[in-house]
């Protein structure tokens, strides 16, 4: 086992991570920490994003987290949980770039609030072997009255996202950008056309392929003893896999001109949305500088957008923009009247252009700065943050940001540097989604 | 100031009333970078008729007056504390729920700093007319987004049904309408009646050092005058005791995909005052888990026969004057649903599943969820200056639970399930819709 600085916040508190190769594609980094209550283990699979694997993998999650061959109901998997005091436990999937990721974790509270005979940490990695090793299934498929259940019930979660507009249009939005690739089109969670045929066979042949090839990050927080954990961990059967050459990041060709969709629904507010093509990848030498230009333009209660369109013009409820340097993109969301279609268009623009003439006020920059390193500062108190840059330090060895390095290079961005970072912003996408009677 | 220590908890919490009444609570938590701070008054949507400072008649204020002043405070003369709150490098926000209204910042430096400006903003109100009027166009617009949520209408709709009067049953924003008529006048008799000090309380929470804090905060209050403290006087209307005005079931239509159902329970009974309170809702949540969660015989069923799925939720709402539970989800067999949940209600009155064996492990599993929230201070912070039980607080729940006994759950259970307490909302899918 070996022992290195973590990067972002030695700085901080001289906190170490400790690493391990368990298997060969299967990798350990364990970072002890007493300033939270609860202990959290996080077991990632990796693999490149494809079209016809991401709703595989979201069905697999569900399947996961509902039963167990141990705990063969619901019941009695939440009953285990409740034994554990409480355990948090879950499975998901995400994107990230051109990756996806499945995450089994597993959150429990430190043995030492506990009684000394009802220690959870050791009985709680043994449920996790169990969760992942010992799956409801037999050589013929997963359980088929689980499979049926789940599938159904992860169709009518596909359905129920019509009824959460704001995420109904980002998807849309997505969906419109992304429109020359299906696998960035589609949810990250996958969808209902794909879901449709999978059977519970297909299933189970899926969940072996995972399990044998895809990388294996398991990233632990909390106060434990490395060794310990480690030797536990060795008694889990993976086996040597290769680790993934896939690069995460994702850049699509330009689109001659925007490409713009309307939807009429029985809805009251309208919801608008813009997809800007930027080139800057994670942690790069323009990182920072985006970072902070994004922060300005939409990306904080500060910028440029919350306080023209929301406070000053009284045109949205809501106006945010987030930048995605995993895919290459700044998206823009409003919440506005139907009516407002344009004069919001024309206001997004407006600031747009503001910061491309560096034209705002150096005050405001400052306070975008403040906040900024602010927010970087609070990640340290996040377990989930912690997690995500520990997984993040694995991924991209070589894109790492000390806490201290980005704070000077945050403090040191100039008005003439965020202008040549808008001035790469392209509009790409505007998706907009309108009440039956409205019009733009 | 009074030290609390809470060995099990691995916390300390510190305690004191200054001068002019506020009440203070700081929680020193070192291995954490942040500080969390909020400023409550004890003063919601629910409170329209009231009897103001210095007069003796009762008025009632347009709906929607005690969130309305809660954008409004954050004006100044000299532009948007947003703003000032930036330049120290802190995040600012607040909310407004039925009783409560609540400021508060997060920060990771400058923390006297930011505390000064909170208690500065809150407590230096600057109304006027064309700031008010602008307000209006921002506010409006978030009422339109809840109309288009159907979880916030399914909410409402239960509400409605089981509060013919009480003002609980009004959206806390109020209506497009409602807010129409706020006035600069109304806001400043709203505000001197409500905000006054020993209506309020401060909760700090974080990397601070408690004795350098405290001096920071008296001195602040110190420099400034406040009236003579005078208790605000508020009216409710009455409703009905044996429930008959309880709106029994009511349905309407939405662009949603499939039906959501909420079924209540208006709680007729009286809640005690105090530590007694607290003991009273902990045990009403802890028969909740016990008949509905996810290790229960009830959800396994319901689940294997597809009546409900992971959108199944329940809740239960204790708060100053009114008290309710709700059962919740997205299903095709709404009436199933219904039925099903009322049944085992009706039959947890004569102690039908309320077993040593299932409360041993409930208590278990909600103690080790209450040590997990906290991680989060925001947590902390919010669930402390919501509650209103006298000197007990969140941090004695680890101590009531394990005072709570089978038994006492099968009397809160006859005190509180009552058929004619229930009510059912439900919204359907729009036939016309996409």
């Amino acid at each position: 086992m070996k022992q290195i600085q973590l990067n972002h916040s030695d700085n901080v508190k001289g906190v170490l991570f400790l690493e391990q190769e368990l298997k060969q594609g299967v990798h350990l980094t364990v970072q002890p920490s007493n300033q939270f209550k609860t202990t959290r283990i996080v077991v990632n699979f990796l693999a490149p994003l494809q079209q016809e694997t991401v709703t595989k993998r979201s069905l697999l999650a569900s399947l996961l987290e509902t039963n167990t061959k141990d705990y063969p109901t619901q019941t009695a998997l939440a009953a285990k949980l409740s034994q554990l005091y409480g355990a948090s436990f879950g499975a998901s999937v995400s994107r990230r770039g051109q990756l996806h990721c499945f995450s089994v974790s597993l959150t429990l509270v430190n043995d030492r609030y506990l009684p000394a005979d009802d220690a959870v940490l050791k009985a709680g990695l043994a449920f996790l072997k169990q969760v992942l090793f010992r799956p409801n299934a037999t050589e013929a498929g997963f359980d088929e009255t689980t499979f049926q259940r789940e599938k159904q019930n992860l169709a009518a979660y596909f359905a129920d996202i019509a009824d959460n507009k704001q995420a109904y249009a980002s998807l849309a939005l997505q969906q419109l950008y992304f429109a020359a690739d299906p696998a960035q089109a589609q949810p990250s969670f996958g969808n209902a056309a794909d879901l449709a045929p999978l059977t519970a066979k297909q299933l189970w042949d899926y969940y072996q392929q995972m399990m044998a090839t895809d990388q294996v990050e398991i990233v632990m927080l909390g106060q434990v003893d490395p060794t310990v954990i480690a030797q536990t961990l060795q008694n889990f059967p993976f086996t040597d896999r290769a680790t993934t050459t896939v690069s995460p990041f994702y850049q699509q060709s330009l689109w001659a001109t925007p490409k713009v969709k309307q939807e009429k629904q029985a809805v009251v507010q309208g919801k608008l949305n813009l997809a800007y093509q930027q080139p800057v990848t994670y942690h790069d030498a323009d990182f920072v500088p985006m970072m902070v230009t994004n922060a300005l333009f939409g990306g904080s209660a500060l910028s440029l957008l919350f306080a023209n369109v929301r406070e000053k013009a009284s045109l949205a409820y809501y106006a945010s923009s987030r930048l995605d340097t995993f895919r290459g993109t700044l998206l823009v969301q409003t919440g506005i009247e139907p009516k407002n279609y344009q004069a919001v268009l024309d206001i997004i623009q407006a600031q747009l252009t503001a910061l491309q003439q560096q034209n705002f006020e150096l005050e405001r920059l400052a306070k975008i700065k403040a906040t900024l390193i602010n927010d970087f500062v609070t990640g340290l108190d996040s377990m989930g943050y912690l997690m995500n840059q520990a997984l993040m330090q694995r991924l991209l060895p070589t894109r790492t940001l000390a806490l201290d390095d980005l704070t000077q290079q945050i403090q040191a961005v100039t008005p003439a540097q965020i202008a040549t970072q808008a001035a790469h912003l392209k509009l790409q996408a505007i998706y907009f989604l309108t009440s039956e009677e409205g019009n733009a | 100031m009074e030290q609390h220590n809470y060995p099990k908890l691995g916390e300390t919490l510190y305690r004191t009333t200054l001068a002019n009444g506020l009440q203070v609570n700081l929680l020193p938590k070192p291995d954490y970078h942040k500080t969390y701070a909020v400023f409550t008054t004890n003063y919601g949507s629910i409170d329209r008729t009231f009897q103001p400072i210095g007069q003796s008649e009762m008025v009632t204020l347009p709906d929607g007056i005690a969130h309305f002043l809660e954008h409004k405070l954050f004006e100044k003369k000299a532009g948007d504390i947003f703003e000032v709150f930036g330049k120290l490098g802190a995040n600012a926000n607040a909310f407004t729920s039925f009783t409560r209204t609540s400021y508060l910042f997060s920060a990771t430096s400058r923390i006297r700093e930011n505390l000064e400006t909170l208690l500065d903003f809150v407590q230096d109100p600057y109304f006027t007319e064309a700031s008010v009027n602008k307000e209006k166009g921002i506010i409006g617009q978030e009422i339109q987004m809840y109309d288009d949520d159907p979880n916030w209408r399914l909410f409402f709709g239960l509400i409605q049904n089981m509060y013919a009067q009480h003002p609980v049953r009004i959206d806390i924003a109020g209506t497009v309408a409602s807010i129409a008529q706020i006035t600069v006048a109304d806001l400043y008799l709203a505000y001197r009646t409500f905000y006054q000090p020993q209506n309020m309380n401060l909760f700090v929470v974080g990397h601070i050092d408690p004795d350098a804090t405290l001096a920071w905060i008296t001195a602040n209050q110190a420099q400034k005058d406040f009236p003579t403290p005078t208790p605000p006087q508020r009216q409710l209307p009455q409703e009905a005791a044996d429930g008959s005005d309880i709106v029994a079931h009511r349905t309407i239509e939405m662009a949603v995909q499939r039906p959501k159902v909420m079924l209540g329970i208006k709680g007729l009974d009286k809640v005690p005052t105090g530590r007694a309170g607290l003991v009273y809702r902990t045990s009403l949540n802890l028969l909740f888990e016990v008949l509905f969660n996810d290790s229960s015989a009830a959800y396994l069923k319901l689940y294997d026969q597809g009546i409900l799925d992971d959108t199944f939720g329940y809740e239960v709402d204790l708060e100053r004057s009114f008290h309710f539970a709700g059962l919740s989800v997205d299903t095709q067999k709404p009436d199933q649903f219904v039925q099903a949940i009322q049944a085992v209600l009706q039959q947890a009155t004569t102690g039908a599943g309320l077993t040593e064996a299932r409360l041993a492990l409930v208590k278990r599993e909600m103690l080790g969820k209450f040590w997990q929230s906290f991680n989060s201070l925001e947590y902390i912070a919010n669930q402390y200056a919501g509650d209103d039980f006298g000197t007990a607080s969140l941090f004695d729940l680890p101590e009531i639970m394990a005072q709570i006994q089978v038994t006492d759950l099968q009397q809160v259970a006859q005190r509180f399930i009552r058929l004619e307490a229930m009510s059912v909302f439900q919204i359907n899918p729009k036939v016309a819709a996409r």
